[in-house]
């Protein structure tokens, strides 16, 4: 429960909070629609379940199974995952934890996989969902329903 | 000159490295992007300067040459 006082009808905190200016919360959500279309959209599911992990954000974590979780928390020991999301991953981490240090290694690995375009739309999409994160976080949002 | 990691060209001293990276972005997310940005020009605190001071101050924390 958000350390926020709202009404308690809205039909979830998230809408409670961000609600409190209409127009930048609407605008806010056709972003995140905006670049989850511009990229593999099941991809970027995974790796928010991995940012919300780091980021302790559990309004997003109650989306996703315990299995799945338990799974990506040691994703790099998992034979589950394709290349191409273990790219992702091991890039998604550094991007949450130091952007600087992601290293032109990284960078390549996920260019070879997702192509140079790819890889422009995919950061712009994790950019907007990790900061839509980090606000859930910081605000203690409930999961909704 | 930028040295990016992808596989672009890199941006002249001078130029505005950010337009060229959103020239190469999906121009639908690049619109709602800026859409979103300008919806929120007015919410408290609502100060400019304070606005472009915690921007700064995010900008030496996470080491943003731009």
């Amino acid at each position: 429960m958000t350390w926020l006082p709202l009404d308690r009808n809205a039909p979830s905190e998230r809408d409670a909070v961000l609600g409190l200016y209409p127009e930048a919360y609407a605008r806010h959500r056709e972003f995140l629609e905006a670049t989850t279309a511009a990229t593999d959209a099941e991809l970027l599911e995974l790796c928010k379940a991995r940012m919300a992990q780091l980021l302790r954000c559990r309004e997003e974590l109650a989306r996703h199974s315990p299995e799945r979780l338990a799974e990506l928390e040691s994703w790099e020991r998992s034979s589950s995952f394709t290349g191409t999301e273990r790219a992702a991953l091991l890039f998604v981490e550094q991007f949450v934890l130091d952007p600087t240090l992601v290293s032109r290694e990284m960078v390549g690995d996920l260019e070879a996989e997702l192509g140079t375009t790819g890889v422009i739309n995919f950061t712009t999409a994790l950019a907007a969902h990790e900061a839509s994160l980090r606000l859930s976080t910081l605000l203690d949002l409930a999961p909704a329903g | 000159m930028t040295t990016p990691k992808l596989d672009v060209k890199g941006v002249p001293a001078g130029e505005d490295a950010a337009m060229y990276l959103n020239s190469l972005s999906d121009q639908r997310a690049v619109g709602a992007y800026m859409t979103f940005f300008l919806s929120t020009v007015g919410i408290p605190p609502d100060d400019p300067e304070t606005v472009e001071l915690v921007r700064i101050r995010n900008a030496v924390a996470q080491a943003c040459e731009y």
